[in-house]
């Protein structure tokens, strides 16, 4: 289908201005720096979300990206809907955007230039397996051997199955097993691999926010949405904990402490491989009522806890130990992991519930001797992944608390006033209700 | 929870020094490491008494006392008062204190709490639990009165209670239940060993070696009453490697030694300095001899049981 007729040698009216296919990928690959290249990636599958389930009110629930970066290679899997063969042989390997080519709404990658660019920049070896709606289908490219055959410029298609195939069951899988060792080198480092996971916190903070999921290296990325305050009043609990179980291990991240006062929003959220399986919970299954301590589960209605913010992320590569349901919707009480993840639940909420016990009683003095609260206000929020590790969620009053205070205030005859007033000798009213006070407190109270 | 040191003069408790000094025992057997390298980990208060005993008695120098102290003043109180540069004061409560701390090395920790049974209690346990080496020693000490002049106030108290405890209360309990002293302490001991141990096999269920499985095994259980009626329930943690190990402490020769629901009672025996002598030389056939039948009998039977743990008492501060 795409073959340069070469020109003949023997025809003296042709020049050759014919590209070789090295020249094509040194050009296309130059100036995009790798970072960008993966993003592109991500981008592709983000608009496969997209085009699975359109809208701007769109739920992406259930739908996941998990990159694997290091040194010896490269993936990047997705469940957003595959790629439709008709696009995968007209369009998305394509040099140049082909007429005819019906972009996704509000795309951010589109398969254009994106994906060629990006695994030709990384990759000696790359293969692609995907299942759309109505195929299965593999393509494996050995991109020098490609590259030396400058006639041919198709990619083959293998393994292609008809089918039908439903929403949960396609996915598009991007592997490379031999990558360019000057990237080798650069994907290798642990700085890199941070860089990329702030970079697709803020550059995909919507499609998180819609429940997508994206992992990388086995971690969830945490939307940079997600807060708790941090200042001089409260340090959030921030640890990690790693369990093996069985032949697999589990990554567990907490994240605990307060946010804005809101009922609906307080809770506990459990998340495996980055799916959101637990919201706003208070219940016993998040070992809730015994954190409260009083003994009493608090309804959600009660604002006392509306401030309590509590994350936890696990992770692990063998998704059969994570604590949830066979219907991935809910915890199982009855999985290690979730045997190991409860007693962890009471104990990082138990201190947040003291403090906010203690920010409750403040309710009872003055606004000025409402120190906590006042300090909370002024404490900014930090997204998540930004704050500082810390075993266990602390509050401080601030050094100086004294007494409780009270005002007084009260109407008198000016005349009856100006004659108090001479008579204790005093010039002002303030002065006048102090001294008067402190008057009637000696004679009635200090003695006694 | 914290320890309310403006109360409790904690030098005119006998039975509590008694308490202390049978622990110190206690801890001279254990043998899972030369005890010197455990840390000492109590609530000190302001006399740092149970952590001046383990630092002269058994050397121990890594010692961790919670304070829940949120003042200033307080806290400089608590600095000023501080005996030794070895106690590390950790201020705060024991639920943002406990999880920051190393319960990875061999521990000896005593929760001497002095109010009611609270589900917290059993939340703190639980916290030191899910991460204690194997060979460490957890002990909790608890009022167990469940007395108020105030028909409301007791029936609220008793619904705290069951509703801290849901796992351990059945249709069948009622106020009654727990205003008898005997069943109210059996309440509390049952519930915390058990909620002790849930938290051992949870933290680790699925590891892969059986034998690095823990257990709590309680080694004693007091009850005293230096004004308000007391318990203090203690554990060993220890795997199945080191079940051998515990087995060879011989914790369970000591005479105070409890395994299970009948408490060691602690009752200082009330005798003159001159009995004391005359029954101290005469050890260890002290019970009836004819020469001793001047000190009343049931005396003499609490000094025999008592003798090593009497404090000294005189109008001399300790240095």
């Amino acid at each position: 289908m795409a073959e340069f007729i070469p020109t003949d040698p023997n025809d003296l009216t042709k020049v050759d201005a014919s590209p070789t296919k090295a020249f094509f990928v040194d050009i296309i690959t130059k100036d995009i720096r790798i970072d960008e290249a993966i993003l592109d990636l991500v981008d592709n599958s983000i608009d496969g979300a997209k085009r699975l389930r359109p809208g701007d009110e769109a739920d992406y629930r259930g739908l996941f990206v998990d990159i694997t970066v290091n040194g010896k290679e490269f993936e990047i899997a997705d469940n957003c809907g595959g790629i439709p063969l008709d696009i995968a042989r007209k369009y998305a390997f394509k040099f140049g955007r082909a007429a005819g080519f019906v972009p996704t709404d509000s795309s951010v990658g589109q398969f254009g230039i994106g994906m060629k660019r990006a695994l030709f920049k990384m990759a000696r070896n790359f293969s692609v397996r995907s299942i759309e709606p109505k195929y299965s289908y593999g393509i494996d490219v050995n991109v020098r051997k490609w590259a030396s055959d400058d006639i041919n410029w198709d990619f083959d298609i293998v393994e292609l199955k008809a089918g039908a195939f439903e929403e949960y069951e396609t996915k598009t899988l991007l592997h490379i097993n031999e990558l360019e060792p000057a990237v080798a080198q650069v994907l290798e480092s642990e700085t890199f691999g941070r860089a990329l996971s702030r970079d697709i916190r803020v550059r995909h903070l919507d499609a998180m926010r819609r429940n997508l999921a994206i992992t990388l290296n086995g971690e969830t990325i945490i939307p940079g949405d997600l807060q708790l305050k941090q200042g001089a009043i409260v340090t959030s609990l921030s640890r990690k904990f790693e369990d093996p179980i069985g032949k697999s291990s589990l990554r567990t991240r907490l994240y605990v402490g307060v946010g804005d006062s809101d009922r609906l929003r307080a809770g506990w959220y459990i998340f495996c491989n980055g799916r959101c399986i637990l919201e706003a919970d208070q219940t016993s299954e998040t070992g809730w009522s015994a954190a409260v301590e009083g003994g009493v589960s608090m309804p959600k209605y009660h604002g006392q806890f509306a401030r309590f913010r509590g994350y936890a992320f696990l992770d692990a590569q063998d998704a059969s130990i994570l604590p949830w349901n066979t219907t991935k919707t809910g915890l199982d009480p009855e999985t290690i992991a979730y045997r190991k993840l409860f007693p962890r639940l009471i104990e990082a909420a138990r201190p947040v519930i003291n403090f906010l016990n203690a920010l409750d009683a403040e309710n009872d003095l003055a606004p000025s001797e409402r120190v906590l609260s006042t300090g909370l206000n002024q404490s900014p929020a930090m997204s998540l992944e930004r704050l500082p590790a810390s075993l266990s969620f602390i509050y401080r009053e601030p050094p100086e608390r004294g007494p409780p205070m009270s005002n007084i205030k009260y109407r008198r005859l000016t005349s009856e006033v100006n004659q108090l007033k001479e008579a204790m000798g005093v010039a002002t009213l303030p002065l006048l209700g102090e001294r008067s006070f402190e008057f009637a407190y000696e004679n009635l109270v200090e003695d006694e | 929870m914290v320890g309310t040191f403006t109360q409790i003069d904690y030098r005119l408790r006998p039975a509590k020094h008694a308490e202390r000094t049978m622990l110190v025992d206690l801890f001279r057997k254990i043998r899972f490491a030369p005890i010197d390298t455990y840390q000492y980990v109590g609530f000190g208060s302001v006399a740092f008494i149970d952590f001046k005993m383990v630092h002269r008695s058994l050397g121990i120098v890594d010692l961790i006392s919670i304070e829940d102290a949120q003042t200033h003043e307080e806290r400089v109180r608590f600095r000023r008062n501080n005996p030794m540069r070895h106690i590390d004061l950790r201020f705060g409560n024991s639920s943002a204190v406990l999880p920051a701390l190393d319960f990875s090395k061999r521990s000896l920790v005593w929760l001497d709490y002095d109010g009611a049974l609270t589900r917290s209690m059993a939340n703190d346990m639980a916290s030191i639990a899910s991460t204690a080496a194997s060979g460490s020693f957890v002990a909790v000490t608890l009022t167990t009165n469940f007395r108020h002049p105030n028909e409301q106030r007791l029936q609220e108290e008793f619904e705290r209670l069951k509703a801290e405890f849901p796992e351990f209360v059945n249709a069948n309990t009622k106020v009654i239940t727990f205003q008898n002293m005997d069943r109210h302490a059996e309440f509390a001991r049952n519930a915390l060993g058990s909620l002790l141990q849930t938290a051992l096999t949870n933290a680790d269920a699925g590891l892969p070696d059986p034998d690095d499985r823990r257990n709590a095994y309680q080694v004693c259980y007091f009850r005293y009453s230096d004004g308000a009626p007391m318990i203090t329930i203690g554990w060993l943690i220890v795997d199945q490697k080191d079940y051998p190990t515990m087995l060879d402490c011989e914790i369970s020769a000591l005479h105070f030694y409890r395994d299970g629901d009948a408490a060691f009672r602690i009752k200082m025996p009330l005798v003159t300095p001159m009995e004391i002598r005359e029954m101290e030389r005469r050890l260890p056939n002290i019970t009836a001899p004819e020469v001793l039948k001047w000190i009343p009998q049931k005396e003499r039977a609490a000094f025999f049981a008592m003798h090593r743990y009497l404090p000294s008492f005189g109008n001399v501060e300790p240095i």
